[in-house]
């Protein structure tokens, strides 16, 4: 009993302390700053926002062009982040999209990261390679086949074979995404796969995705659209049930006979059918060869048992009396 | 004098059928607080060999977002740049629209300052049809430079 509590007592510091560390090296010419920025993309639809509210870490770039990254990054999930330089006279919160001066790339990160950046072969952060590191190598590849289809595409402008290209696209990240064994791939496959008009393909792989890994911010709002998607069928679910109860408790109190008219007895039940056939005491005391006295008798106990007042009321029984004679 | 408003009127045509035929556009914009959406269509004809997109903003305040789309609606590029101030993010529960709890991890705490982007895309044999860039300003305080060109060389 005291070990598991003396490796709890270990631990629990290291788990506290854990903080991620990203070694790089950049190429920088003197238009750039020597300072490197790293991004925390709070939703896979902000990948290409750029706010300084954004930046939880920055370094100095030496003069041979490494860096060190250290921290913490908050949330406890992994979390798809951006690594920045800015040019000078730029504010920090600068991104450049394409062309040769890219200036970010994208990593998947955890407080529990080391990951070693080796050096662009191409532009700043161009093709760079994380080994060792599978997540990272996933979220490359998936840029991979992204980049792979963007050639594809420029092969031929008519609209058929662009939408042949789109949907051959989709298909293939969607499928990486329901196979990959990491979240963040798996999504950034999905973000790759979106476009546009394809959304009920994509929302559905999203929940696929929300399906097979544990809870990550990311995934709110799929989350939130399942829940309300469970929270509707239970409501139409228990509505339904309701429904089911409140019918069957009708059909059974339809089809069973009043508590009074299971009282009767067998004289009184001949009695009460001839009552619903409207005949007087004195048809009814000719028919049973009684006398009407008794007759009169008969129908005040069978009223008395059935708590009506009336030969009127006796009809209310219609159904039962004709049950009670079969 | 009708003959020199004629001959102007000429030059001014003329100008405007060679931007035309060339396929470039350049348009700026000056936000000044502005909360709007703006759109600049782009007919393609089916055998042009490359289309040039290139944005540039800066922005002080507020939040900038540009979209470029396929004739199916289709995303082909697209950033944001947002800068929140105390007083855009005050006066409603998210300020500009933007989940300020997005942001709770930001070394940069309340002193928020400006933003800047910029983005190159170049399609080549893009799709025939009518091409969209929506810009969408939301209390923004900045400028965009947008370059458009249609080449088919």
């Amino acid at each position: 009993m005291k070990l598991p509590l003396c490796f709890f007592i270990i631990l629990l510091p290291i788990g506290l302390t854990a903080q991620y560390v990203i070694r790089g090296s950049v190429d920088l010419d003197s238009t750039w700053e020597r300072k490197v920025y790293l991004s925390l993309i709070p939703d896979l639809e902000d990948i290409h926002l750029c706010s300084e509210q954004l930046i939880i870490a920055q370094a100095d770039i030496q003069s041979d062009g490494s860096f060190t990254l250290r921290g913490k990054v908050f949330p406890d999930q992994a979390h798809l982040v951006r690594i920045h330089v800015s040019k000078k006279g730029d504010p920090p919160a600068t991104l450049v999209i394409g062309g040769k001066e890219e200036n970010h790339c994208f990593l998947a990160l955890s407080n529990d990261s080391d990951l070693q950046l080796e050096k662009a072969t191409t532009g700043l952060f161009d093709h760079f390679e994380i080994p060792g590191d599978p997540r990272n190598r996933a979220l490359y590849f998936v840029d991979s086949l992204r980049q792979y289809f963007t050639v594809i595409d420029t092969a031929f402008s008519s609209l058929a074979y662009k939408e042949m290209v789109q949907e051959e696209r989709a298909e293939t990240l969607l499928n990486y995404a329901d196979t990959c064994r990491f979240l963040l791939p798996s999504l950034y496959a999905i973000y790759h796969a979106d476009w546009g008009t394809n959304r009920q393909q994509v929302q559905q792989a999203r929940t696929r995705i929300a399906e097979r890994f544990p809870p990550h911010p990311y995934l709110r709002d799929t989350m939130q659209k399942a829940d309300q998607g469970t929270g509707r069928v239970s409501l139409w679910g228990g509505l339904f049930l309701l429904l089911a109860v409140i019918a069957a408790v009708l059909a059974f109190v339809r089809r069973r006979p009043p508590s009074g008219f299971k009282e009767l007895s067998f004289q009184e039940k001949k009695i009460l059918a001839f009552l619903h056939e409207g005949k007087t005491n004195k048809e009814i005391a000719g028919r049973l060869h009684i006398e009407p006295s008794t007759v009169k008798s008969h129908v005040y106990n069978i009223y008395q048992k059935l708590e009506i007042s009336s030969r009127k009321e006796v009809g209310k029984f219609g159904r039962w009396i004709e049950k009670g004679m079969e | 004098m009708k003959k020199i408003g004629l001959l102007f009127s000429l030059l001014i045509s003329t100008f405007l059928l060679t931007a035309q035929d060339n396929g470039n556009m350049e348009v700026n914009f000056d936000f000044k607080n502005a909360t709007e959406t703006k759109e600049i269509r782009i007919p393609i004809s089916p055998d042009l060999k490359q289309l040039k997109f290139y944005f540039s903003g800066k922005i002080k305040a507020g939040r900038l977002k540009v979209v470029i789309l396929d004739p199916n609606g289709k995303k082909e590029g697209t950033f944001r740049l947002e800068s929140l101030t105390k007083e855009s993010s005050a006066g409603s529960e998210k300020g500009n629209g933007i989940d300020t709890d997005a942001y709770s991890y930001s070394i940069v705490g309340d002193n928020y300052s400006s933003a800047s982007g910029s983005m190159n895309k170049d399609i080549s044999k893009p799709m025939q049809g009518q091409w969209k860039v929506e810009i969408t300003a939301t209390k923004l305080i900045g400028v965009l430079m947008s370059k458009i060109h249609q080449n088919n060389d």
